[in-house]
This record gives C-alpha cells, sequence and structure tokens, in this order.
C-alpha cells in the first residue's frame, strides 16, 4: 500500500518548474534499473570531483537527471534516484 | 402584472436556494455509504477529505431532519469506518510527500553545501584553523546559554506546578522552550559554517586539516593502536 501510496504523491511531482533536462532521455522501462545505476554514477561524479570546474559540471549532470527522471518518469523510480544520490553525497 | 410575476419567480428562486443549502439529496443509507465509499477511494489531500466528510455530514444531516434518528444513525455507522480508512490514506500521502520533498531538500542543500566548498577563498591552514576554532568557541558559548535556559525551564515547570498552571507561566515556559529550539539552531548553523571550512579545506588541498593542525594527537592516536597491537 505504501508503494502505490509513494507512487502516486511522487506522480504528482510530475509538476515540473521548468528546468533544463538537456538531451536527458530516461528508458521508461528499464527506469527502476537507472534509477540505481545513474544516481550511483552521477553522484560518485559530484564527490569524487577533482576540481571545481569538474565539480560543477558533475552537479549540473546530477541536477538534469534528477529533472528528467522527475519530470519523464516520477513515482517510485524518482523516490529511488533521490534517496540513493543522498546516500552517496552523504556518505562520509 | 410582470413585476408580481418577476417577484413571484425571485422569491421561488430564494426558496429553492435555501432549501437546497439545508438538504442534500440521498437515497438509502446503504447506497449513499457506497457513493461516500467511491468518493472518498480518491481521497489523497486534506481538501478532498474535508469535500467528502462535508457531504456525508449533510448527508446525515437530511436523514435526521428529513426521515428518522434510526436512519441517521444507520448511515453513519456505515460511513464512519469509511471516513476513517480514507483519513489513513491522506496521512499517508502527506507522509510519503514529505518525505520526498525532505530528499528534494536534502540533495539541493549537499550539492549547494559542496558548491560553497569548492567557492570558497582559503588563506593559509593556520588562518583557517583560527577560523574553525572560533567557531568551536562559538558553539560552546551558545550550548552553556543553552543550558542556563534549560535549567530555568525545568526550574519554571516545578513552580507551575506548584502554582496551579497560570496562563502567565505557561506562556513564559513555552517561551523558553522556544528559545531553546532557537539555541539548537544556532549551534548547528555554527558548526555547520566549521564543518564547511574542513570541507573546503579537503576538496581544495586534498588533506584533512583537523589532522594537519593537530599532528600531536594523531601520532598520540597512533602510539595508542601500536600498544594494542
Amino acid at each position: 500500500m505504501k508503494k502505490i501510496v509513494v507512487l502516486c504523491v511522487a506522480a504528482v511531482a510530475f509538476a515540473s518548474c521548468g528546468g533544463n533536462a538537456e538531451g536527458v532521455t530516461i528508458d521508461e522501462q528499464n527506469a527502476m534499473n537507472a534509477a540505481y545505476d545513474l544516481s550511483l554514477e552521477l553522484a560518485t561524479a559530484v564527490v569524487e570531483a577533482e576540481s571545481y570546474e569538474a565539480f560543477k559540471s558533475a552537479r549540473e549532470a546530477l541536477e538534469n537527471h534528477e529533472e528528467a527522471f522527475r519530470e519523464q518518469i516520477g513515482g517510485e523510480e524518482y523516490l529511488i534516484f533521490l534517496e540513493e544520490a543522498n546516500a552517496v553525497l552523504n556518505e562520509k | 402584472m410582470k413585476k408580481i410575476i418577476n417577484i413571484l419567480a425571485l422569491a421561488v428562486v430564494v426558496i429553492a436556494t435555501t432549501s437546497c443549502g439545508s438538504h442534500t439529496g440521498v437515497t438509502t443509507p446503504m447506497r449513499d455509504a457506497q457513493h461516500i465509499a467511491y468518493l472518498a477511494e480518491t481521497v489523497t489531500s486534506e481538501a478532498e477529505l474535508r469535500q467528502v466528510e462535508k457531504l456525508a455530514a449533510e448527508m446525515e444531516h437530511t436523514y435526521r431532519t428529513s426521515f428518522n434518528g434510526a436512519k441517521a444513525r444507520e448511515f453513519k455507522r456505515l460511513v464512519e469506518p469509511i471516513l476513517n480508512e480514507a483519513g489513513d490514506r491522506r496521512d499517508m500521502y502527506r507522509e510519503a510527500e514529505e518525505w520526498l520533498k525532505g530528499q528534494q531538500r536534502l540533495l539541493r542543500s549537499t550539492l549547494d553545501d559542496l558548491e560553497r566548498a569548492w567557492s570558497m577563498a582559503l588563506g593559509t591552514a593556520e588562518e583557517e584553523w583560527a577560523k574553525i576554532e572560533a567557531k568551536l568557541a562559538e558553539s560552546l558559548a551558545l550550548a552553556d546559554e543553552a543550558s542556563e535556559i534549560e535549567a530555568r525551564k525545568e526550574q519554571l515547570a516545578m513552580d507551575i506546578v506548584e502554582a496551579g498552571y497560570p496562563e502567565a507561566m505557561l506562556n513564559e515556559l513555552g517561551e523558553l522552550e522556544k528559545a531553546i529550539e532557537a539555541k539548537a539552531e544556532q549551534i548547528e548553523a555554527v558548526a555547520k559554517e566549521a564543518n564547511i571550512i574542513v570541507l573546503a579545506w579537503q576538496l581544495q588541498h586534498g588533506e584533512d586539516i583537523i589532522a594537519l593542525m593537530n599532528p600531536q594527537e594523531d601520532s598520540a592516536v597512533a602510539d595508542i593502536e601500536n600498544v594494542e597491537e
């Protein structure tokens, strides 16, 4: 039941504030795996950036994908993307 | 003649409107409860729940005034669990929404903190360490202040019981609780400032400024670890 609730609530998060998910398309059929894989990859890139420029680039990529998940997918997959990314970013 | 007809028509409209406002259409308690259940299934927000509760209340009122107490009681018995379940569902949605928003806020704030750390202009290690120590001293001072307020609050709580819970003292207790919360927030903010400096040094210089500026502690820890081995 909670999953259904989360699905519906995150579906509301479809309301986009307008953004810049340039060129990012999330494969709907594979969204769950993408949520886990991309959140780990992109958040790790942010954490392991070795320069300010690298950080800014990694941040932009992460935020673009966050917006893409929010607008295109929503639901549980979007929540997983957020949770997993936060776990990596706040690990230390 | 035309004027009289217009007045009569207006009167009919007013009466009809007044009547409609106080008597919602009903059929049978079971059928109406099923209708409420159908509407309640879609409830996800406070506003939606209120609308369904209002309709149920109007129906119950109609049963009570147009029929008899037995039908009203039967209707109420049928809709009460339905509305309770809708309320639970509303709470779950609210909780899930808060969790989602919390995760969004956490992502933004973490990235903002990292951005601040990367873009912070840093001096020498000694200069930055002095800033960190100043923040530590500030947070300790705030903690002392919070402890004093806490002690006053505990005394006041005892005085309130002895005085029989006067309103003025209860208000004062509330103010002290707010003051303690404000101190806690200040301590958190100061600690965060210190952590940002530490993070900035780590990101920009690739080293731990705490270890750098406290080598004796590090070697003491290493000595202890050697002894244990």
